[in-house]
């Protein structure tokens, strides 16, 4: 878990090193006056937007929903789950029951409360 | 099979017992120096909606929104976070729906104490908890909706319990192994307790970068009545009202910024820019030409210098 927040900072670190001004004419966006957002320039967001769509279509969301979902992320989102969705925590109350042993002793240790209804 | 688990149970056991100490630290610090916060607090007007399967991070949502005036059901919002081969839904998508409802959606710190201060102000916290272990773990997501420093457990919104309560010290366990996660969600008006200039504008950059235009500018001037000396929320204002149309307010609040961070040539371009749309073209050079005395070999400026001269 804690690796795996390491790695997710890395590529927010970066591009606030590597942060300038956009090489064209234009206004200047919030996120971009507030370095720290700023998704690195180079990066190919469309793609990972594409492929953040596909994962939630492979993953049973309908089409015009996936669209929409991925339409609603801001890059520093879509880089954060870019080709990590697997690992990200997804909230959803899931049991496994081979480690249910394990965790009854841990439970009554108090050291986790995944047994409901106490 | 039943052999191997309580091998692995017993190995548990003893790294448990290593870190015993060290397991809830922030409980200990708050039962020691209680917080001059009432002793109890419910907040006993959060809905409830009772979790399908899995589906606890819409229904956790549900609540919230509900809880800030917006009628909403369950299913309409897993449409928006849930992911049925995951069994669950992800942080990123939580807080990109609440956008969807022009409601912000602010991380807090990861202090315990700050979850109770926002629930003292009657702000509902919306958390994720991992309630087993790293390497098998059980995501659940929950709404805080008070805590009992005298019983020293916090009262929750979970799954298909109505109320439940959890003692600080598992709390911290379970809540430690989601990284802290934690978000209380206002509307364009408000502010949460405990949350800083830089953590609440994140949210409102947020707003504004997937386009919701209207409720960001009205989240910035919020932050700007709360923090006037932050350039960044004065910018924000500047950029949502241009973006808006709104040349006169742009032009007023990207003065105000310069008035904090005059060095900061990025926001001479935009004046410069506002300026432009106003009709005051003289005053737009001068703004880019000061940006550029600023920052002269900034290739975003001289384009834009070059832009605005036509």
């Amino acid at each position: 878990m804690r690796i795996t927040q390491l790695i997710r900072g890395i590529p927010l670190a970066i591009a606030a090193l590597t942060f300038a001004m956009p090489a064209q004419a234009g206004m200047v966006s919030t996120a971009q006056l507030q370095e720290s957002l700023v998704v690195q320039e180079s990066s190919d967001m469309n793609g990972r937007r594409a492929w953040i769509e596909d994962q939630l279509l492979q993953g049973g969301v309908s089409g015009a929903d996936a669209t929409a979902r991925v339409a609603a992320m801001t890059d520093a989102e879509i880089a954060q789950i870019y080709q990590r969705i697997d690992e990200a925590p997804a909230g959803g109350s899931s049991f496994l029951l081979i480690a249910l042993v394990v965790f009854a002793v841990l439970e009554i240790t108090g050291y986790i409360d995944v047994i409901p209804n106490k | 099979m039943k052999l191997r688990a309580r091998q692995l149970a017993c190995t548990l056991l003893v790294s448990l017992a290593l870190s015993a100490c060290a397991s809830s630290p922030q409980t200990r610090l708050l039962l020691d120096h209680p917080p001059d916060l009432p002793p109890v607090t419910e907040l006993s007007a959060v809905p409830f909606f009772p979790q399908q399967e899995y589906h606890c991070g819409p229904a956790a949502l549900a609540a919230i929104v509900n809880y800030r005036g917006i009628a909403v059901e369950a299913d309409d919002i897993a449409r928006l976070v849930y992911v049925p081969e995951l069994k669950g839904s992800l942080q990123v998508e939580i807080v990109a729906a609440t956008r969807q409802f022009d409601l912000l959606p602010v991380q807090l710190d990861g202090q315990l104490e700050s979850l109770l201060r926002e629930l003292a102000a009657g702000n509902p916290v919306f958390v994720l908890q991992n309630l087993a272990i790293e390497a098998y773990p059980v995501w659940h997501y929950e709404i805080l909706i008070g805590y009992d420093l005298e019983q020293g457990h916090m009262i929750l919104r979970s799954g298909v319990d109505r109320r439940i309560t959890r003692t600080f010290a598992l709390f911290e366990k379970t809540w430690q192994r989601a990284d802290h996660w934690a978000l209380v969600v206002v509307g364009t008006d408000s502010i949460p307790a405990t949350v800083s200039v830089d953590a609440y504008l994140a949210a409102v950059i947020g707003m504004e970068q997937v386009g919701r235009l209207a409720s960001a500018r009205e989240a910035y001037a919020t932050a700007v009545q709360r923090w006037p000396d932050s350039s960044l929320a004065n910018s924000g204002l500047g950029n949502s009202s241009y973006a808006l149309g709104d040349y006169g307010t742009a032009e007023s609040a990207y003065r105000a910024a310069l008035a904090i961070d005059p060095e900061k040539a990025a926001l001479w371009n935009n004046l410069a820019y506002a300026l432009a749309r106003l009709g005051r073209r003289e005053e737009s050079l001068d703004a880019i030409g000061h940006a550029l005395e600023l920052d002269p070999d900034n290739a975003g400026l001289q384009d834009s210098r070059r832009e605005l001269s036509n």
